[in-house]
């Protein structure tokens, strides 16, 4: 136990003076990498799409969107669609409406985008609550979801209740927040392809909401907000169609082009099949990990190759004081012990430090925790730092020792002594 | 038993392709308690015998034996013990950690000695009271006259209680009237504690002091 004591407070002693740089440089380099990785987002977004689209089990389902001219066109393409071979049922994507909100109703500035969710889309893609209960399709509460974001940039907490207004109507419309949900699984508004750009703004908008829509909440919200059949104008229709789990590729193809007939050939349509869509998400993750991939690189050869520069021109240092500790009685191998855990015990020191900031941003930032093995990723995020320390530490003491061998201790630490 | 027995020691260095024989057949015997003073110019092998009796360097042959101890069959660990724990040394430059506290340079032979964490305090607040300096602890060396920095080397060369002191010109980088403080208080050291003192020096007032002085020339040892 003396031992212990006393080569602890030896190297602690010396990761005082001499190796107190290299904490500062590891705490400096992860914060950077930090920063940088927080300035992005991307990945965590496509992330916790494929996840989404994941759990909501798309994989056999066709995916349908195609512009209106008019709301009123849509019940007929829905029976159309419903009335094809292989198909089961339509998840119809939630109607958008941007509603300029009154002046009066200054409580609420800023939520004015509304998605509106029956209880058969709220089912295939339940939002992700990060606090309260969601939606209770049961009753007749008029309540809405809000992004975290828009949690915090509003100060809206669950319970509360938001007033909506219209211009040009006196009628309000007030919906209590029943839960907060993660901005990245929402449900995304894919344009054509099945490319999920469109929807990454959706995220990003702290000002929209999800309002419940059932038969018993209806009327109440197209007095406000405007029913879907209420307007004439045009549209975008998009809907899940979930075809027979039974049936086999070739069979669904046949689903597939019975489906596209249905719609107007002359108008645009957007048909594509649910696996692909997953295929495209996971191919967009893997194209922004590539984007990563410089910037984990270029901080990686910038950390190593700054320290290899601090203990290299330190070195003479080193080796002067590691030759003072052998004239003093150190033997070889505890002086270079002592050196060693000198060093990683800073470099140590400062990724630990540092260990929150950087899980964060792996966790939340960079990947969903659904998709990455949590523990590998948190192991990961402590176990490579401590592995570089080990290294640079072994690295550093083996560069003292070798500067200081074949020289006489005494000329040695003659040199200078810090 | 003498405590410093050399017989017949060999030292070179390689030079390039040759080798600079450094000392030559050095016999020589230094009892307990002595105050041996090594006398030569520069180049003549003085710091060389030093540091061969400090076991800092190795020797190519013949024999040396530390009381009564062949150093010749020690292994790293064995010298590295006998440093830490029989021999003290004084440089002229100091060798302190000027960074450090007097008391943080004195406590450094501890830590590699047998001494019990929990006493090491207390042997570095003797070691500097012996040496003059105890008010001088908590300062830095960088914060220091030149007479104390020695002062508070010497407490480090004596925290271990070792049996001899290695001087390499302690005096070297002070004026004269402190110089003659540090040799008064090496020589004081000697007297009280039996302290075997070697120094080597170039200033024929200091080896006067001491109870023998050797002349070393081109590596041969004056008899």
């Amino acid at each position: 136990m003396d031992k212990l004591r006393k080569n602890a407070r030896l190297s602690l002693s010396f990761a005082r003076t001499a190796a107190f740089n290299l904490f500062f440089l590891t705490v400096v380099t992860t914060i950077i990498f930090c920063i940088l990785t927080l300035a992005g987002g991307k990945l965590a977004y496509f992330s916790d799409s494929y996840v989404m689209f994941d759990k909501a089990d798309i994989a056999d389902d066709i995916y349908f969107s195609m512009p209106v001219r008019s709301m009123q066109d849509i019940p007929a393409l829905r029976s159309a669609l419903l009335e094809t071979d292989g198909v089961t049922r339509l998840i119809d994507g939630p109607i958008s409406r941007k509603i300029e909100l009154r002046e009066s109703t200054p409580d609420n500035p800023l939520f004015q985008s509304f998605l509106r969710y029956e209880e058969p889309l709220y089912e295939k893609f339940t939002p992700s609550l990060v606090s309260g209960k969601g939606f209770d399709y049961s009753t007749d509460e008029l309540e809405c979801i809000i992004t975290d974001r828009g949690s915090v940039d509003g100060h809206v907490r669950v319970g509360d209740k938001l007033t909506f207004g219209l211009h040009g109507s006196k009628k309000e419309l007030v919906l209590t927040v029943a839960g907060i949900a993660e901005a990245n699984r929402l449900y995304p508004l894919m344009n054509g392809g099945g490319s999920l750009s469109a929807a990454e703004l959706i995220a990003g908008q702290t000002d929209l909401i999800i309002v419940k829509d059932s038969p018993k909440t209806a009327a109440a919200l197209d007095d406000v907000i405007g029913g879907r059949h209420a307007s004439a104008k045009g549209g975008v229709f998009s809907t899940f169609i979930e075809t027979d789990d039974t049936l086999t590729d070739e069979e669904r193809e046949a689903v597939f082009k019975n489906i596209a007939a249905v719609s107007d050939k002359s108008s645009e349509q957007n048909l594509i099949y649910g696996k692909n869509i997953l295929e495209h998400t996971k191919s967009n993750l893997a194209d922004t990990v590539k984007q990563y991939t410089p910037l984990f690189v270029f901080m990686a050869v910038f950390f190593v190759t700054t320290v290899v520069c601090v203990v290299t021109l330190s070195v003479y240092r080193y080796a002067a004081s590691y030759a003072l500790y052998r004239m003093l009685g150190g033997t070889e191998r505890g002086v270079v012990m002592t050196i060693c855990s000198a060093f990683f015990s800073c470099i140590a020191l400062a990724f630990l430090i540092t260990f929150a900031l950087l899980h964060i941003v792996i966790n939340t930032h960079l990947a969903s925790s659904e998709m990455f093995e949590t523990t590998l990723l948190t192991t990961g995020t402590l176990l490579l730092p401590l592995l570089a320390a080990v290294l640079t530490s072994a690295a550093a003491a083996l560069i003292t020792k070798s500067a200081a061998a074949g020289q006489k201790l005494r000329a040695l630490s003659g040199k200078y002594t810090d | 038993m003498p405590l410093i027995e050399i017989k017949n020691l060999n030292k070179t260095y390689p030079v390039g392709k040759n080798k600079f024989q450094a000392l030559k057949h050095i016999d020589l015997t230094i009892e307990r308690g002595e105050t041996v003073a090594i006398m030569g110019r520069s180049g003549s092998g003085k710091t060389t015998l030093l540091n061969v009796i400090g076991t800092l360097d190795t020797f190519d042959s013949g024999t040396y034996n530390y009381d009564g101890r062949s150093v010749g069959k020690m292994n790293d660990r064995a010298k590295s013990t006998l440093r830490a724990s029989e021999i003290g040394f004084v440089q002229q430059d100091f060798l302190l950690l000027n960074r450090k506290t007097a008391s943080e340079n004195v406590t450094v032979p501890l830590m590699f000695g047998k001494t019990p964490y929990r006493k090491m305090p207390e042997l570095v607040k003797k070691a500097l009271t012996e040496t003059g300096v105890p008010e001088q602890a908590k300062k830095r060396i960088t914060d220091m006259s030149g007479g104390q920095k020695q002062r508070v080397a010497i407490a480090r060369a004596i925290v271990t209680d070792p049996s001899l002191i290695l001087a390499d010109e302690p005096t070297g980088a002070l004026d004269r009237a402190t110089s003659g403080e540090i040799m008064e208080l090496l020589l004081g050291l000697n007297r009280k504690n039996g302290i075997t003192l070697v120094i080597v020096t170039h200033d024929s007032e200091i080896a006067a002091m001491c109870g023998r002085v050797l002349r070393i020339s081109d590596g041969v040892l004056e008899s």
